[in-house]
């Protein structure tokens, strides 16, 4: 690939600029077509001189030399229209694949048409776009470690002074203290969430007992939960997150009762569903739940948005091969439904 | 029922005892130190401090230190790299308490692994910190040959001594309940039926229909859950059977 760029690369750029290449592809358009109607012409004449001096009397047979000429120009043109097409339908390929997100898509490089100039110029962009995305999360993993550290300096100092000063139960300590744990969790969602985006670092692989991470967690919260004993493979941590997550947004902006459940579905997979009676969320929202920050209109600061959570729960769900949606429950409420793959004991 | 003893003071017994402890901090935030020095300090511990990972091991080497306290983020070493060449030679009985970040590719349990006696997730809480050295330093130094105490936030469960402690302070249970509790905590995080449970601990006679395990498991609760009514250490899976959670506490399990 990256050989036929240089060579594209050379070829094209000691010929000239772009208008050249345009000038070069038209000729050999021009010179096939005018070339196959002369050669059909001469055929034509050639056929049509040779029965008149055969037969000078009898009527020369157009129509055949018309359909004749028609299918030399034809095949002529074939190779070339067929070419273009294919590689056209190849640049298609690659700007969709692009499009669902595979940056690292590049595509082949070959002769020095518009759709070869065409093709170098997608992989600058994808280059380009893949490069800024990189250091975007390079930025942001590097900011989280750099905010860390004043964090755990400024954690410190308020427990010193508090400790020092019989201050612990103050409630201005206590508000500070609740305010640096928010930021805290904030930095590590960050750093986690751009951890999740980077598919180079791999899960740890794990048998989970899905069961028990979900009692676990649900006991934390005082909340019943019904499971059957099934496994999933992956990172514990990250599960637990999702589970912690999905419960935590059912308490905080759904409404009681909440109702866990764990299933196998199949062999292959299992089902996680969290639902809850709250007011339940407007269906042009169901999907938007699960970007960043997202804040659904109506919601003041007092409510606060939704943060990372339930976009760390859909990144942690596609790492593992499954995925989950939003779902509003007959009646009223909210359901989140997770898929994952189940590992067979 | 379990209430009283579970709020009982912190460790008050002891701290004449880590009056002449010193720990060595090896961390390349010298701010952070500097305050851990003063923190820990008037606490009663005698500390010192290394910027780099280098001086760390030098330092290390010279004394008999009580405890080690690791930064897994140094600025010309691995963490966990000098956790592995702290464990060799004559430093290897030496307790490490290993700091790392939370959030992290590095997962934390590797320090475990390489033979750090526990890790605490920075930013931390300073208590927090207080309590884990306090615990580290309580059970001593290391032995290989021991089984290592099992520790769930303020639970430890001492497998050579047989004993459970909450906060320091021992919780009585007969010699099957600890088997029972030695096997669940064993498997932290897995559902285990009733079957498996009377499996793992042999030793009394099974019974035709027995409920004798949830008798046992309810004198445990009793033992170390703060509220046995919403138990937090051993939950109750319906049709399923009993999970011991593996994170207790305040250890959040993330």
């Amino acid at each position: 690939m990256r050989r036929f760029k240089q060579h594209c690369d050379r070829h094209c750029e000691k010929e000239g600029s772009f208008w050249r290449l345009r000038k070069r592809l038209f000729w050999q358009i021009y010179t096939v077509v005018v070339g196959s109607v002369i050669l059909v012409s001469i055929l034509v004449a050639v056929t049509a001189f040779h029965l008149k001096a055969q037969e000078p009397k009898k009527h020369v047979p157009i129509f055949p030399f018309l359909i004749l000429s028609a299918l030399v120009v034809s095949l002529g043109a074939y190779p070339i229209s067929k070419r273009l097409t294919r590689r056209l339908e190849q640049l298609k390929q690659g700007v969709e694949a692009l499009g669902e997100g595979k940056l690292e898509t590049r595509l082949p490089v070959k002769g020095c048409d518009e759709v070869a100039v065409l093709a170098t110029s997608f992989n600058q962009s994808a280059e380009r776009i893949q490069s800024l995305l990189q250091s975007q999360r390079q930025l942001l993993a590097n900011a989280s470690h750099e905010l860390r550290s004043p964090l755990a300096r400024m954690q410190m100092g308020l427990a010193m002074l508090a400790e020092q000063n019989d201050l612990e139960t103050s409630s201005q300590v206590l508000a500070l203290r609740h305010d640096m744990t928010e930021l805290n969790q904030l930095v590590e969602e960050i750093l986690l969430a751009s951890r999740l985006d980077t598919l180079e670092i791999p899960l740890t692989q794990q048998p989970i007992d899905l069961a028990g991470l979900l009692a676990e967690e649900c006991a934390r919260l005082d909340l019943d939960c019904e499971a059957e004993a099934v496994q999933t493979e992956g990172d514990s941590k990250l599960l637990r997150r999702l589970i912690r997550n999905l419960l935590e947004n059912a308490k905080r902006h759904g409404g009681d009762p909440i109702e866990a459940k764990l299933v196998a579905s199949s062999p292959s997979t299992l089902i996680l569903t969290i639902s809850d009676r709250g007011k339940g969320i407007p269906n042009e929202a169901l999907d938007r739940v699960f970007e960043p920050f997202y804040r659904p209109a109506g919601h003041g600061e007092g409510q606060g948005g939704w943060g990372l959570g339930l976009s760390l729960v859909r990144q942690i769900a596609t790492r593992h091969g499954g995925e989950v949606l939003c779902l509003n429950r007959e009646g009223v409420g909210t359901l989140f439904k997770v898929t994952l793959p189940r590992l067979q004991v | 029922m379990g209430l009283p003893f579970a709020l009982a003071p912190l460790n008050q017994a002891r701290v004449s005892q880590t009056m002449s402890e010193s720990l060595l901090i090896i961390d390349d935030d010298i701010r952070l130190s500097q305050m851990l020095v003063e923190y820990l300090g008037s606490a009663g511990y005698a500390i010192t401090c290394a910027h780099t990972g280098k001086a760390g091991l030098q330092l290390a080497k010279q004394q008999d230190w009580s405890l080690i306290i690791l930064d897994l983020m140094l600025p010309d070493a691995d963490g966990l790299d000098l956790c592995r060449e702290l464990r060799a030679g004559s430093t290897a009985a030496i307790p490490i308490l290993m700091l790392t970040a939370r959030g992290d590719a590095t997962d934390r349990i590797i320090g475990l692994e390489l033979g750090a006696d526990d890790y605490l997730p920075k930013p931390f809480e300073p208590r927090e910190l207080k309590a884990r050295i306090k615990a580290i330093l309580r059970r001593g130094l290391r032995d290989r040959e021991r089984l290592p105490t099992l520790t769930f936030g303020r639970l430890e469960i001492d497998r050579e001594a047989r004993e459970i402690r909450l906060e320091g302070q021992a919780r009585e249970v007969t010699s099957y309940q600890f088997d029972l509790l030695v096997a669940m905590a064993e498997r932290a995080g897995r559902v285990l039926s009733r079957e498996q449970l009377m499996d793992l601990v042999k030793g009394e006679p099974l019974e035709a229909f027995d409920r004798s395990i949830d008798v046992h498991i309810s004198r445990l609760r009793a033992a170390i859950e703060d509220n046995p009514k919403q138990p937090r250490r051993i939950i109750t899976l319906r049709g399923a059977g009993y999970i011991f959670a593996r994170s207790q506490d305040g250890d959040d399990g993330l």
